[in-house]
């Protein structure tokens, strides 16, 4: 209030300053107010619910949360349930108390999810011991077939019904064997009697069917259609398999077979425990 | 429902929680980018699209997503069903609901309905039977059932037909069938699609469109009647038939009437039906539950207990809690229930002699307490008055003592005052009740004891119910709308009450009683000093509680010549806290699975199969206790998602 603006004012090219307007105004400085110059806190007082401690649950409420766990329980103990696998760096990086860091965009959703396949294996406690056998095998993909009760076919699109028949297996090699008519040395066909027999009928079944289909795709060509693969998402799915899975990489089928790494450890050990998921030798996450 | 970030993200996790990774993965793109065919849906999560049918197969199994498949290019589209992802969290109450209303087994076997998704009856007895004889499950209290018959095997089989039976004829199952999978807007496309091709040259003019409007109507009037076929069979033997009054009263405990031969009520042809949980009647019977819980805070217990055999009563004829256009209107007219039917659904070790004070007869105004409102509020009761003064059996308090004058005198207005919508069961209860009334002198009195428990809720400010006629003891009814609608207005009431104390809660219900409010009147009628009011208002306002409008009173929108209206939008306010409530289910999820992650060591032992089941012997103390503590946070966790869905429910879904 001291000095008339003038010299401290024109320092900074002319207007501006402490200068007090004419009365009235809305800028007129009121020596009243007190304006508050301290900083904010930092943490203002917010509202703080009652801690649960001081309702407990009721009788009925916790034995809904029991059913719920039931539920929950029985539901994980059925083949249709798929284990939580994320990626390893992901669980190791996140911290503990922020389970859910931020992701943008879809692909790094995607990223923090895990493959499970034989690369991802980690060697130090890959080799079974005895204590293995108690330990339930974390399932990526749900075990169709294995479900006790039969499916109802007609409440699932034509595309599922080879996925609920369990015809949609992965790509095995007497599917392959059967497709391409190449005679080969059948090693892991031989040893492996489980996915052999489920690899025979996959194989006869779908024998009536490519017929059918080839078929029909010459004729889609014929007319310059064709372009949509997904028409026939009954069994024939293994082009596509192969665009899109990055780990799918185990392309040895075709030149074989004759080192072929992952059978390595597999045949000579036992396929008890496999399920038929990887008994073909390959395992797709 | 509205699918939020919040809500979908809830869906997602409890998707997670219960079915597993891969289908949380896949109904988390479907939400996100709508219908997708499997093509899209593994180029969006990149997986192969073998992974990405598995996933699908186990979500259309568990009736979690839609679908259609385009019959012309045969290519299907999914599409993620939000709803049904919702009411995973609602499961165990679901099944709290029915071992509490219909017995523990027919708790088991909805149990196996839910685990399984949708099932046929036939599999499903057969299931249910497997489950009953494992030994870990087969209790020994299979109670009455199990003892007096020597094979279990037909029996548990038999059984479970029996409930099914019993469960679809009270709404708890339904039958499904394809249409049901496919989303309700692609089903009206269908059978607009089939009717426009009765017309090849296209719809014109009025006549031929309202023409066009009606077929399409009736066809999906039609569409929905096909899903209550079977109900409609089985609920006349079972709700309405002879046998409904005993099993009825049974309610849980089973008796030996239950296991009749009613087993011929499903065919050899009935049992290839499929069926699945139906949500909707779920949620009615929670509703009940939920107004009981009201009543018990409000009134008293055994007021409670009263009411809740009331509303069980009458939920019989209530199928969906509100009317949408998935229902039709004639299935959501409530209709009223007469006091004897509610005296058949009372628990019979209820006394209801206690838990109501006792006032000299004098003190009361017997006219008013026995008041008929035939109409909702809303409407105009005329002509009712007469009704009322014409009934001789107000004039003393202990009315109705002499039951043989009560029921000739109602007998007589039954037929000149067509007051309600009466059904098809009431006239059969009368003739019980003339039966009835010498053989047990006392169920006289409990019956009047109960009514006097009736009276006193329908006095309540909140209407709780409404008693609207006279015939038969007095007939009762449950204006769920404006009730529904007065206990979500209580529940803000408490959160704002919670969140911004005594004074905001009165600012907001004067901006609710008298709409729009100016700056300058509101400090008036609150009788507060203006400057609180402009905080509290604001510090609401900046919540999202309120919303301000400025109306200015010139052209130059200066601030001193523009009125500032505050008022109370309660459709806003709602999803926004609705949204909130999901945001905190979200983050209890979370926090559960931040929980696993710190035990992560004590779960894994736990999950062993060696250990699974029998914990308390197998594992070493410390890890035990450490388990419990798991366990203990867990519950309180999954107890916490239960209450906020409480209120979810109560702000959209009763």
């Amino acid at each position: 209030m001291s000095g008339r603006g003038g010299g401290r004012g024109g320092a900074r090219g002319g207007r501006g300053g402490a200068r007090k307007g004419p009365p009235g105004l809305p800028w007129e400085i009121d020596p009243s107010v007190q304006v508050p110059d301290r900083p904010q806190e930092t943490y203002p007082k917010t509202h703080n619910p009652p801690p649960a401690s001081k309702h407990p649950l009721t009788a009925s409420e916790s034995r809904s949360v029991r059913y719920f766990v039931k539920v929950r329980r029985d539901f994980h103990n059925s083949p249709l349930y798929t284990h939580k696998y994320l990626a390893p760096d992901s669980t190791a990086s996140a911290h503990l108390s922020d389970p859910v860091s931020r992701s943008y965009g879809q692909e790094q959703i995607n990223a923090k999810y895990g493959v499970k396949s034989k690369a991802a294996v980690d060697p130090f406690t890959a080799v079974p011991t005895y204590s293995h056998q108690f330990v339930e095998e974390s399932r990526t993909l749900p075990d169709v077939t294995a479900r006790p009760l039969p499916y109802i076919k007609e409440f699932f699109p034509p595309e599922l019904w080879g996925t609920i028949d369990g015809h949609d297996g992965p790509k095995t090699k007497a599917a392959a064997t059967a497709r391409k008519g190449v005679k080969r040395k059948s090693i892991a066909v031989e040893e492996d009697p489980l996915a052999d027999s489920d690899d025979e009928i996959f194989a006869m079944m779908r024998k009536p069917e490519t017929e059918a289909q080839r078929r029909r795709r010459i004729e889609e060509a014929a007319e310059g259609g064709g372009d949509n693969e997904d028409v026939e998402g009954d069994v024939d799915v293994d082009e596509e398999e192969h665009e899109v899975t990055e780990d799918d990489d185990y392309e040895d089928d075709e030149d074989g077979g004759d080192y072929n790494a992952e059978q390595y450890f597999d045949n000579g050990v036992d396929g008890g425990d496999d399920d038929d998921g990887d008994g073909g030798g390959e395992v797709e996450f | 429902m509205i699918v939020t970030k919040n809500a979908a993200e809830l869906c997602v996790l409890l998707i997670g929680e219960l079915y597993g990774q891969l289908p949380s993965r896949l109904f988390a793109v479907l939400l996100a980018k709508g219908r997708s065919t499997i093509k899209h849906l593994a180029q969006n999560t990149s997986m192969g699209p073998r992974m990405v049918r598995h996933g699908l197969v186990v979500l259309t199994q568990q009736n979690l997503i839609y679908h259609y498949t385009d019959p012309d290019t045969s290519i299907t589209h999914f599409e993620a069903n939000s709803e049904a992802a919702y009411n995973i969290v609602r499961h165990g109450k679901i099944l709290n609901i029915i071992h509490r209303n219909y017995g523990e087994d027919s708790a088991r076997l909805v149990h196996q309905v839910l685990n399984l998704g949708h099932v046929k009856i036939s599999d499903l007895a057969k299931q249910y039977k497997t489950a009953r004889q494992e030994p870990g499950t087969a209790n020994g209290a299979a109670n009455g059932i199990s003892s007096d018959t020597a094979d279990n095997d037909s029996d548990y089989e038999g059984e479970a037909l029996d409930m099914v039976a019993q469960l679809i004829a009270v709404g708890i199952l339904e039958p499904v069938n394809a249409r049901t999978f496919q989303s309700p807007e692609d089903v009206r496309a269908g059978i607009e699609k089939d009717i426009m091709e009765s017309y090849p040259s296209g719809v014109r003019g009025a006549k031929q469109k309202a023409d066009f409007f009606q077929k399409s109507a009736e066809a999906w009037k039609e569409y929905q009647d096909e899903s209550r076929e079977l109900k409609r069979q089985l609920e006349g033997h079972y709700l309405f038939g002879p046998g409904a009054k005993r099993r009825k009263l049974a309610n849980g405990s089973k008796t030996n009437g239950f296991k009749a031969t009613n087993t011929h009520m499903l065919d050899e042809e009935k049992r290839e039906v499929a069926v699945r949980v139906n949500y909707d009647k779920c949620l009615v019977e929670l509703r009940n539950h939920r107004l009981t819980r009201y009543v018990a805070d409000e009134i008293g217990e055994v007021t409670a207990q009263v009411y809740e055999a009331a509303l069980s009563a009458l939920a019989k004829n209530v199928n969906i809690c509100q009317a949408s256009e998935k229902s039709n209107e004639d299935t959501f007219v409530t209709r009223s229930v007469t006091t004897m039917e509610i005296f058949e659904n009372l628990r019979p070790g209820l006394d209801v002699s206690s838990g109501i004070g006792k006032a000299p007869p004098t003190k009361i105004n017997a006219k008013s307490a026995e008041r008929i409102q035939a109409n909702q509020p809303g409407h105009d009761a005329e002509g009712e008055g007469e009704d009322m003064s014409e009934d001789d059996d107000d004039d003393d308090d202990d009315d109705d003592i002499e039951m043989s004058n009560g029921v000739q005198s109602n007998g007589v207005h039954e037929t000149e005052t067509k007051i309600t919508s009466g059904h098809n069961g009431s006239r059969e209860t009368k003739v019980k009740f003339e039966e009835n009334v010498p053989v047990a002198p006392t169920k006289a009195d409990r019956l009047q004891q109960m009514r006097q428990h009736l009276l006193l809720l329908a006095e309540s400010n909140r209407r709780f119910i409404r008693h609207c006629g006279m015939r038969d003891q007095g007939e009762w009814t449950v204006d769920f709308d404006s009730l529904m609608r007065t206990l979500k207005y209580s529940e803000i009431d408490t959160l704002i009450e919670q969140t911004f104390g005594k004074p905001g809660l009165r600012l907001t219900r004067i901006l609710r009683a008298k709409g729009k409010l100016d700056d300058k009147t509101l400090p008036a009628l609150a009788l507060m000093k203006k400057a609180d009011v402009h905080v509290k208002m604001v510090e609401m306002e900046l919540a999202g509680f309120l919303e301000v409008q400025e109306v200015p009173r010139d052209n130059n929108r200066t601030a001193s010549r523009t009125l500032f209206l505050w008022f109370f939008e309660e459709e806003k306010l709602l999803t926004r806290v609705t949204d909130n409530t999901y945001k905190s289910m979200v983050r209890h999820l979370q926090r559960l699975e931040v929980e696993r992650r710190r035990k992560k060591n004590v779960l894994a032992v736990v999950e062993r199969k060696d250990v699974q089941g029998m914990e308390e012997e197998k594992l070493r103390g410390d890890v035990y206790n450490e388990y419990r503590e798991f366990l203990d946070i867990e519950s309180k966790l999954l107890g916490q998602v239960d209450r906020l869905d409480d209120l979810v429910s109560v702000f959209q879904n009763y």
